[in-house]
């Protein structure tokens, strides 16, 4: 009888207690989350790149920027190396507690080190908040070459081996553009002498100094140059007004050719995957941080005096962009060495 | 070539108001403090005051930019005299000759030798740049990567001059720094020598590296002296010495000149610059030198020919930036910020509009050049104090010191574990007599060599006719040839006279 009773009195307990705890639970989901008065401490933006480059400027504008929007102040902290590689094994490796940012030129630079670097990430691995910067790829001929469109220039590479010259930024998506070009036209690859450089600065001296016959690189940082140059084509959907010159698939209709319009460099914020899929409520804390300081005049002002983008694109379609460039450096990869 | 009115013009907006030069002073000073500090580096003192020139008109933001340039260049020269650490890799060559005349006790008159041959280099650098801008710049444009890899193979035979105790060692120390300086990524994207280690990935930095080597086999040499410098009576800091040092370097005019030629010319080429140019000035000044033996052991000249050279690349990468908006190297690509700033892009078209600006940038260096030594006379002294310290003191300090400048060069650990790792190298290296500035060369211009020597094979598509096709790539070549056979034929004669002497 003791027994029993005490049996019955310990069982009773016991479901009591699951209960309570099932109803505690069910009650917190149920909740909607306010209670987390996300951020209390400084926020951290890790850069992937040293002082003084692109990413690093646009992460050190916008860190006041973003620091007045969420009331907590935002500190940069580069972590240069490897093509980014060692700010995105960094950013994986801390807490997913949001307290991240991780701004970076995200193309080309990550699929890169996925793709050639023998990185152990994904894409995948992070969520992309925004993209604001984007930079166009120019094809250019030096100006005495006497190439004066696109399509004559492939079909001189086309013609003979070992005439043409072209200069390339090392695994850019100016470079990979070139490889697809030659790809989709039917020209064999080793048709192009492409002289492959680890710096933008180097490349266009080669061209402006008629070293090679072409350049394909990013729009921006190309104006200096522009007097020893023939604009070829642009690769974008549309005209842009600074460079006057057919956007790729335009330049290409003589050919019948159509390319995908390769997005140059991407440059925005990101935090890891995981730290969205434990806290989404801090996630939309920060994209809306970053939407609504995007969205002022005077932030729009400053990055424009900087020459730096400040588009709103959103976080899904940021993601997308990011699989999709993904997607083409991954289909063209073989092609990059 | 000369646009007089826009030399007037020019002039109206330097000296019309005071604010100008309002920077100047506080920018030769920062930039003195950032290049005298091994492991502090120029780029960055620039980088860290970028911010500060948004509020400054781009007159004034570019006076403050080169004032940084100019200080920097003369203050990395400082620990490279006196302590045998390079501050950056352009004054590799300065420590060859700088640092055995400190151990002599002529520590006072190297840091004037350095002093005045930094300033005159400067103004030669500035008096080119205001003269042939433009053909300047074109010149570079001319410059394909087969002359880049004969220029860098120039450079690379002073590796065979660095014995230490025997060539064949000298070899093999340069034989090991081009090695390690091929670790990393290749500039077709390839990553070698890695051992799967991501932080190898960009090659092993350099300057860490330098400082490694360079400090820790000094630590080794020097363990159980108490002094830099022996006797008590040569530590004193004697400003009359610092004159004379002026004085000795104004007595050789043909090296200072030829340096601050070979300075704008290398310094004009994007990715190559002062690192490179000091080598070169070094290597033909001691191979045209009746006593080529003399230098390593304390030759005022040695320090004359590297420090035109690394202050006159100033000029030269300025051409490059302001004639074409390209930069050359890290300083000129934070200030190609500053240009975005204000809303200037560099090239042919903002030389032509914009003379003005162009000519009040070079006159304002003219009048940099001038305080430099004012602040470089107030600062010796000061420096030159580290003489005094007991070795015991100086040396962990300056490890220390390289240490924590390291880890803000490289932004993580990455920096002072290679200080830490190249210091054990160097000391091995020194112990078994074999030659560290040699590594440190074979390093430095390993990588370089190999990537114009990649390009060169891209671009004629591995047809060696290419070469036939730049005759400046041949007559570089048959010079470097000359240089490298006309010494050991003239030794050789040397010897027959001397014992047709003795008999």
């Amino acid at each position: 009888m003791l027994n029993t009773s005490r049996a019955s009195l310990s069982f009773n307990l016991k479901s009591l207690l699951v209960g309570a705890t099932a109803a505690i639970a069910s009650l917190s989901i149920a909740l909607p989350a306010v209670a987390d008065d996300f951020p209390t401490r400084p926020l951290n933006v890790v850069v992937g790149f040293g002082t003084g480059g692109s990413a690093d400027r646009l992460a050190r504008i916008m860190s006041g920027h973003i620091s007045e929007e969420v009331g907590v102040p935002v500190q940069v902290t580069n972590r240069p190396g490897a093509g980014t590689q060692v700010a995105s094994n960094y950013v994986l490796n801390v807490p997913d507690d949001g307290y991240t940012l991780y701004a970076s030129t995200f193309a080309p630079y990550l699929p890169n080190s996925i793709l050639t670097g023998g990185a152990n990430f994904s894409v995948d691995d992070f969520s992309y908040i925004n993209f604001q910067w984007f930079d166009l790829d120019l094809i250019a001929a030096n100006k005495d070459s006497g190439y004066e469109d696109l399509p004559s220039l492939l079909e001189a590479i086309r013609e003979e081996r070992g005439q043409v010259r072209g200069a390339v930024v090392q695994g850019s998506a100016g470079h990979l553009m070139v490889r697809l070009l030659l790809d989709e036209a039917g020209i064999p690859q080793e048709n192009l002498n492409l002289v492959t450089y680890n710096s933008g600065g180097e490349a266009r001296s080669a061209v402006a100094g008629g070293q090679v016959d072409f350049v394909s690189i990013s729009a921006q940082g190309s104006e200096g140059i522009r007097e020893f140059l023939t604009p070829l084509a642009i690769v974008s959907d549309e005209r842009i007004e600074q460079w006057d010159v057919p956007p790729i698939n335009e330049a290409l209709a003589p050919m019948d050719l159509e390319v995908p319009v390769l997005q140059g460099s991407m440059r925005g914020f990101a935090v890891t995957s995981e730290m969205e899929r434990q806290h989404p409520e801090r996630f939309e804390k920060l994209s809306s941080a970053i939407q609504s300081a995007l969205a002022r005049k005077d932030v729009q002002e400053q990055l424009e005096r900087n020459e730096m983008g400040g588009v709103w694109v959103g976080p899904e379609r940021s993601n997308e962009l990011m699989r999709e460039n993904y997607q083409v450096f991954e289909k063209y990869a073989h092609l990059l060495n | 070539m000369i646009d007089f009115g826009a030399v007037g013009q020019g002039m109206d907006l330097l000296f019309s108001s005071f604010g100008p030069w309002l920077v100047v002073v506080p920018g030769i000073i920062l930039g003195l403090i950032f290049g005298a500090t091994p492991g502090l580096q120029i780029s960055m003192a620039m980088a860290i005051f970028l911010p500060m020139t948004m509020y400054m008109d781009f007159i004034q933001a570019m006076l403050f930019l080169t004032a940084i340039f100019t200080g920097g260049s003369f203050g990395a020269g400082i620990p490279a005299i006196l302590m045998n650490i390079p501050g950056t890799s352009s004054a590799i060559a300065t420590a060859f000759d700088g640092y055995p005349m400190a151990r002599k006790g002529q520590h006072n008159q190297a840091l004037g030798v350095a002093l005045a041959s930094s300033v005159i280099g400067a103004l030669i650098g500035y008096v080119v740049l205001f003269f042939m801008i433009q053909p300047l710049s074109y010149m570079v444009l001319r410059l394909g990567p087969a002359e880049m890899f004969v220029v860098i193979l120039w450079g690379m035979t002073l590796i065979a001059s660095l014995k230490g105790e025997q060539v064949l060692k000298g070899l093999v120390a340069g034989f090991i720094g081009l090695l390690v300086g091929t670790i990393g990524f290749s500039e077709i994207g390839l990553a070698r020598g890695t051992m799967g280690q991501t932080y190898l990935l960009d090659g092993v930095p350099v300057i860490p590296a330098m400082m490694g080597m360079f400090a820790a086999s000094e630590l080794f040499k020097l363990a159980n002296k108490g002094f830099i410098v022996e006797s008590a009576d040569d530590r004193k800091v004697k400003i009359g010495e610092i004159f004379e040092g002026c004085k000795m370097a104004i007595r050789y005019p043909v090296v200072m000149i030829r340096g601050g030629l070979i300075g704008v010319l290398v310094g004009a080429v994007p990715g190559v610059g002062s690192s490179v140019s000091n080598l070169l000035s070094y290597i033909e000044t001691k191979r045209r030198d009746r006593d080529p033996d003399s230098y390593g052991k304390g030759n005022p000249k040695g320090v004359v020919a590297s420090e035109a050279a690394n202050s006159s690349s100033e000029g030269g990468s300025m051409a490059t930036l302001l004639a074409l908006g390209i930069p050359g190297g890290g300083a000129t690509a934070v200030m190609l910020a500053a240009f975005a700033m204000h809303n200037i892009t560099g090239g042919p078209q903002f030389i032509r509009q914009q003379t003005d600006v162009v000519y009040a940038i070079i006159f304002a260096n003219f009048a940099q050049v001038f305080l430099l030594v004012i602040i470089g006379l107030l600062f010796i002294p000061l420096l030159a104090n580290i003489v005094k310290v007991p070795m015991r003191f100086l040396i962990p300090s300056v490890l220390v010191l390289a240490v924590m400048g390291s880890f803000g060069l490289t932004g993580n650990m990455t920096g002072p574990a290679t200080v830490l790792v190249f210091a054990v190298i160097g000391w091995i290296f020194r112990h078994y007599g074999y030659s560290v500035p040699a590594a440190v060369i074979g390093m430095l211009l390993g990588s370089l060599a190999e990537k114009s020597l990649l390009h060169s094979y891209q671009i004629s598509g591995g047809d060696i006719s290419y070469v036939f096709e730049r005759p400046v790539t041949l007559a570089i070549f048959a010079l470097l040839l000359i240089s490298l056979f006309s010494q050991p034929l003239m030794k050789r004669l040397k010897a027959r006279q001397e014992a047709v002497q003795l008999r």
